[in-house]
């Protein structure tokens, strides 16, 4: 059998392939303007005949693009009359407390919405759709040259046949429009997130269906049908035509397979507490789990006034990468990101220019990085005189400072952005740090998250094989998922949980049938709260939970000193059905390793202030394995390289995986 | 050590300081904290700021700087010790603000204090959701609580936050957020020591007193642009019952880097609607912040302000003057100072949001069960350089966010029928201001209702040549006609069937009109937000018809010519009146 797994992320397009027992790897530079050619790129490093793969597990930043970058399709929109601006309105939130707001313009423009005459209430249809005037409306948005039409009414949860008609309708006088009904893209929240949803997937799904189209046609033409499969931004896989018709899904897929892989990770070495650290060229993403199943969170937001209410793994973006753009500020220290070099130009050491330092460079100057950064199929040289230039030209100079403390300055910076926006989700999301391990990859990630790790006083780092392509070694893992999910209002009772399993079992019959019978595992997951607060927890309690469990899980997480014993309530039931990949267990995926000299191949000398440390750097290949080795040391491999601080030691399993453990909590 | 070594501390400092507005957020039990109506700040020993949150609501935050400076000196300053106050007439704005305050003692630098605010949504009194517009004093406007001991080592007083919660409408939530805030505090108070044991006192106070030393040379590089001379604003807020509408008229003084406020030929006769002299100064501080988005919010504003109010006014409120509405009037003072000094430099800031509290309570008997609805709708935010105002935000300086239309419609017996983008009402400018909202309700059970709206009067300013949007307007349907209700009103009866409807004001304009692209204005026509007429007459363009771009170029480049708006004629008249 032969898989392959393919993420496209903003710098490079990783490919993963497991042929019978052992793993190959590509990085290639992405390709903005058409994905699929960097995804056929990497194909053809492979260099074995394409007809010969059983299976290709995709995860894609083309949605996420397509929303940020507003390049995505001209829509139309059918409303409630009364309701045409809920898009414009939204929860008549601001961007920040102070500061410039820029002009926020909706997915779909307001003279391309129109109301039609209905009104359904909570307790179900009112007022039946006036079916001509939807005729006459779908003639002009025809007329206007829209891809597609959403249909979003009042209340549609409640009762969806008023959507229902409008599609009918439209789709007897234009066969070919693409309509999406927001009762059916999102079937458990309220009008704005819903219809924005709605709007969101409408908007990508054109975008999707051409860029699926194209890599079936190159994929066919290499003899290699029908094997595609997208993973979505639950971490599970679909179909190329499910991915079209529910767009949206796919929109964080790419770090939603890293994560996936992680947990499988995570559950082979038996820690169910875990922080993923996925940082690329571009991007940092992280996850925190505290009892070994990622949560799922219908609130994301791509943008502001741009909910997307399906059901997502709970991963936060910013904007942090080897390429992100380092320059002074005001306070005579340094700023770093968001904006990013990407693959072209790149970091200065790449050669491409002179006059932007990149995280990368500082890297390169601290003597954390060589003089080539090893790739999958190859090397690339890197200039650390060029890296040297930028960072006295552009931080040291300014700031008055030497190279080697504006280096260092760069790196802390973002080390401590990243550790920040961790510490941060960690108070968001209830979830504590304390027995975490940090789960760390991307090009990035192994050589940062010491620095990481350090400042947010976790003690050890897992660096998984073949870190710098681990998402896409995740999406080999990813599985077919169906999720059912609930907006309830249940007390936290006994007596009154019975409701709450009567729905957990629907929930498992639908989720059972729409998977088929090859359901392997269920996943509960229920968000609780105290009776009126406004933010759940997400908790994953075992099966027949009672009220003292569920209590006792939340107090743990969430109880708040003084409302000891107060009534708790569950918000929201979701149900996901998991089927087995059938792709082979995580054992097969993490191939033994052999033990090799441990001998380091080289020396480098570290830099920081004041000091220079010579540091042995070691081939991750030829590591020894199970015996502990005390840093400071570098460890490379294709696309990653890992950083062992001064007081730290590391030892590799026999799987393969790297620990990393830092002198205790700081 | 590194010379960016105090650099590094003081980002970790700032982290702490927004772990505090994070916690406090996510462990809510009401939309509008969760929302964001929160602030933390940490000061020093003598009330210097020191650091603010970065999301915290930039009046709050200004607002427990004056608490913190009033109040330090005879506060009890043991680290765990929580002391808890939402009294108006020392340091406050309305009893809705409850704040807290921590001490921590910095070695033998003395003791800084740790605060956070929230805007609570009841705090007992005779109207649900606090704002009482006919109150004539303050007792009927809820629980007054004076410096009061809440938590011991951060472990809170069961028995004191019980008796506060017992006398609000919901017990549980106000019993949930107050505990909610004090557990905040702790995270953040424990991180700060963690810090300090870490770094040493010295250390800290280094870092803090740089990045101070930053901000405030920031500051004062921002100020040394803008021009020297006094510049104007005048605005007018709504009477309450049988009362005459209220002149504020704001003087600014810009001189030698500093800014003289004044309120001079403002009418400050007391009267109920009175604003505590603390929130005013903090409305002043937000208005100048607008225009100064480089200066962090460490910087002491406060510091270049000098306020000049007439003791006994309607800006000074005294016990037992009412003060539920300060909140509005502070406001207004932020956006008076925003278009005054916004005439002393070309280019910054924002113009000013309509607000206009905007707030509808419904309260009566369903199904046999009392309910009470406090809606706060949107209204326009003012345009900035960067483009066309907002459109529906909360109104300044509050935020939080806008139920959902169908959770309203599951939950209370109202029923919703329009909810949309008032077109037109945002300010004429360069970028037109965010347009208002209108909203349409019907109710389904007999009720009672209080109206608290502003901005009928005058409608937000404009800045460099922006327009003023539009003022808001309301109107009520009962038995077969709909008429005009008072605007600040409490306790209007309404029957099953009657109907609200209530349009809120547009935000200023930005830039001269004339200078409004005419693709802009085309996309304005295409979607129904403005009028041909009105293009003409506000943006001197001429639109043959609602196609795009179709438009008399010769036409539009004579009325272009004369570059005279509304706006222009408004300023004369401005003129006109100040001179007699």
């Amino acid at each position: 059998m032969i898989l392959v797994g393919v993420d496209i992320g903003g710098t490079f397009t990783d490919l993963i392939c497991w042929s019978e027992g052992s793993l190959l790897s590509v990085k290639v530079p992405s390709t903005p303007d058409d994905f699929a050619r960097g995804f056929m790129d990497a194909l053809d490093h492979l260099g074995f005949p394409l007809p010969s793969i059983d299976e290709i597990l995709h995860g894609t930043t083309v949605a996420t693009n397509a929303l940020v970058e507003r390049k995505g399709a001209r829509c139309g929109m059918l409303t409630t009359k009364g309701f045409r601006d809920v898009l414009e309105l939204r929860r008549a939130t601001r961007r920040s407390a102070y500061g410039l707001e820029p002009k926020f313009d909706p997915l779909i423009p307001r003279a391309l919405r129109h109301e039609i005459d209905e009104r359904i209430t909570p307790s179900g249809v009112e007022q039946a759709v006036d079916v001509e005037s939807v005729r006459d409306l779908t003639r002009i948005l025809r007329d206007e040259e829209v891809e597609a039409i959403v249909v979003g009414l009042i209340h549609s949860t409640a009762d969806s046949s008023n959507e229902n008609l409008v599609r009918e309708t439209v789709e007897s006088v234009w066969p070919e429009a693409m309509v999406v009904c927001s009762s059916s893209v999102c079937e458990a929240d309220t009008e704005f997130e819903r219809f924005s949803t709605a709007a969101a997937s409408a908007y990508v799904g054109p975008m999707i269906r051409r860029y699926l189209e194209n890599l079936d046609t190159a994929l066919s033409s290499s003899g290699c049908n029908d094997r595609l499969r997208v993973v979505t931004s639950d971490g599970g896989t679909v179909s190329p035509e499910v991915a079209v018709s529910s767009a949206v899904k796919t929109a964080v897929s790419g770090p939603a397979a890293g994560v996936s892989g992680a947990r499988h990770l995570c559950s082979a070495v038996g820690r169910t507490s875990f922080v993923t650290c996925d940082m690329g060229g571009t991007s940092f993403d992280a996850c925190l789990v505290a009892d070994g199943v990622p949560s799922l969170t219908r609130k994301r937001s791509l943008g502001f006034g741009l909910p997307i209410a399906v059901e997502m793994l709970d991963i936060t973006t910013i904007g942090a990468g080897g390429g992100s753009i380092a320059c002074p500020n005001d306070a005579g220290g340094v700023d770093v990101g968001p904006d990013g070099l990407g693959a072209d130009p790149g970091p200065a050491c790449y050669g491409k220019q002179t006059h932007r330092a990149a995280v990368t460079d500082a890297n390169v100057v601290l003597g954390r990085l060589g003089d080539r950064l090893r790739l999958p199929e190859g090397a690339r040289t890197l200039d650390p005189d060029a890296a040297e230039r930028v960072i006295t030209e552009r931080i040291a100079g300014p700031l008055g400072i030497e190279t080697v403390e504006a280096a260092e300055a760069i790196v802390d910076t973002i080390d401590e952005m990243m550790a920040e926006a961790l510490r941060t989700l960690s108070v968001e999301r209830r979830c504590p740090l304390d027995e975490a391990v940090l789960v760390a990859y991307g090009g990035a990630g192994p050589l940062h998250a010491a620095g990481i790790a350090v400042e947010l006083g976790i003690p050890t780092i897992l660096v998984p094989p073949r870190a710098g392509l681990f998402s896409a070694w995740g999406g080999l893992l990813a599985e077919q998922r169906e999720t059912r999910s609930s907006r309830v209002n249940i007390p936290v009772e006994d007596a009154a949980l019975k409701e709450a399993h009567v729905l957990i079992d629907q929930q498992m019959k639908w989720v059972g049938t729409s998977l088929g019978s090859s359901t392997s595992s269920l996943v509960v997951e229920v968000e609780v709260a105290y009776q009126g607060q406004m933010a759940g927890v997400a908790l994953h309690p075992p099966c027949g939970f009672d009220a003292g469990t569920l209590t006792c899980l939340f107090d743990r997480r969430a109880g708040l000193e003084g409302l000891e014993g107060s009534r708790l309530e569950i918000r929201r039931i979701s149900t996901t059905a998991i089927e087995g990949s059938g792709r082979g267990a995580i054992e097969q995926m993490l191939p033994p390793v052999e033990s090799g000299t441990g001998e380091p191949t080289e020396h480098r000398i570290l830099r920081s202030m004041g000091t220079e440390v010579s540091c042995p750097v070691f081939d991750r290949d030829v590591l020894s394995v199970s015996s502990d080795t005390a840093g400071p040391a570098l460890i490379e491999e294709a696309g990653a390289t890992t950083l062992v601080p001064t007081e730290a030691t590391f030892r590799v399993d026999e799987r393969g995986i790297l620990w990393v453990h830092l002198g205790g909590p700081v | 050590m590194s010379a960016l070594q105090p650099i590094r501390l003081w980002s970790r400092v700032q982290g702490a300081i927004d772990e505090v507005d994070a916690a406090f957020r996510v462990r809510a039990f009401d939309s509008a904290l969760h929302g964001g109506e929160t602030a933390v700040a940490l000061f020093g020993p003598a009330g210097a700021s020191w650091a603010s949150g970065t999301e915290s609501t930039p009046f709050l935050t200004a607002l427990l700087g004056t608490w913190i400076r009033e109040t330090s000196s005879e506060t009890d300053s043991t680290e765990g010790h929580v002391i808890l106050s939402n009294d108006p007439y020392v340091g406050g704005c309305s009893l809705s603000d409850l704040r807290v305050v921590t001490g921590l003692q910095i070695g033998d630098h003395g003791v800084a204090w740790l605060a956070s605010s929230g805007h609570y949504p009841d705090i007992g009194g005779r109207v649900p959701g606090g704002v009482c517009p006919n109150a004539w004093d303050i007792s009927q406007e809820g629980v007054r609580i004076p410096k009061q001991l809440v938590a011991t080592d951060f472990r809170p007083d069961v028995a004191v936050v019980d008796l506060l919660a017992a006398n609000t409408r919901h017990p549980d939530a106000f019993r949930g957020n107050l505990l909610a805030q004090i557990a905040a505090l702790a995270t953040g108070a424990h991180r700060l020591r963690s810090l300090l044991d870490r770094c040493g006192p010295t250390a800290f106070v280094e870092a803090v007193t740089r990045a101070r030393e930053e901000s405030q040379s920031l500051l004062v590089d921002a100020l040394s642009s803008f021009v020297p001379g006094t510049y104007i604003s005048r605005d007018r807020l709504d009477p309450s019952e049988n009362r005459r509408p209220f002149r504020l008229v704001t003087r600014a003084t810009v001189e030698s880097g500093r800014i003289k406020i004044s309120f001079e030929g403002s009418d400050l006769v007391p009267g109920s609607g009175a604003c505590p002299f603390s929130a005013v100064r903090a409305g002043c501080e937000a208005g100048l912040r607008q225009l100064l988005p480089e200066v962090p919010s460490s910087a002491d504003l406060h510091s270049v302000l000098d306020l000049q109010i007439p003791a006994g006014t309607f800006l000074d409120a005294t016990f037992p003057q009412a003060v539920s509405t300060a909140s509005e009037i502070a406001g207004r003072v932020t956006a008076g100072m925003g278009e005054a000094l916004s005439k002393a430099v070309h280019g910054r800031g924002s113009a000013a949001d309509a607000g206009g509290g905007n707030l509808i309570v419904l309260e009566g008997l369903h199904q046999g069960r009392p309910f009470y609805l406090r809606l706060a709708v949107g209204s326009g935010g003012g345009a900035s350089g960067c483009g066309d105002g907002l459109t529906n935000v909360g109104a300044s300086p509050r935020r939080g966010a806008f139920p959902s239309i169908e959770d309203l419609e599951r939950e209370y017996p109202i029923r919703v029928l329009r909810y949309e983008r008032r077109g037109g009402s945002g300010g004429a400018g360069r970028y037109r201001g965010g347009d208002g909202t209108l909203i349409e309700l019907r109710v389904e059970a007999d009720s009672r209702l209080t109206l608290y709206l502003d901005r009928g009067e005058r409608g937000a300013g404009g800045h460099y040549r922006g327009a003023r949007g539009s003022t808001s307007s309301v109107k009520l349907h009962k038995e077969g006609h709909w008429a005009r209700p008072p605007r600040k009103v409490e306790g209007l009866n309404l029957k099953p069937g009657d109907r609200l409807r209530l349009e809120t004001a547009g935000g200023g304009g930005y830039g001269h009109p004339y200078e409004r692209a005419i693709r802009l204005l085309s996309d304005d026509l295409s979607a129904q937000v403005l009028t041909r007429r009105k293009a003409a007459l506000e943006h001197g363009v001429l639109f043959r018809s609602d196609e795009k771009l179709d438009y008399d170029s010769a036409a539009t480049f004579k009325l272009r010519s004369y570059r005279l708006t509304s706006a222009d004629v408004e300023g004369l008249v401005d003129e006109i009146e100040e001179m007699g």
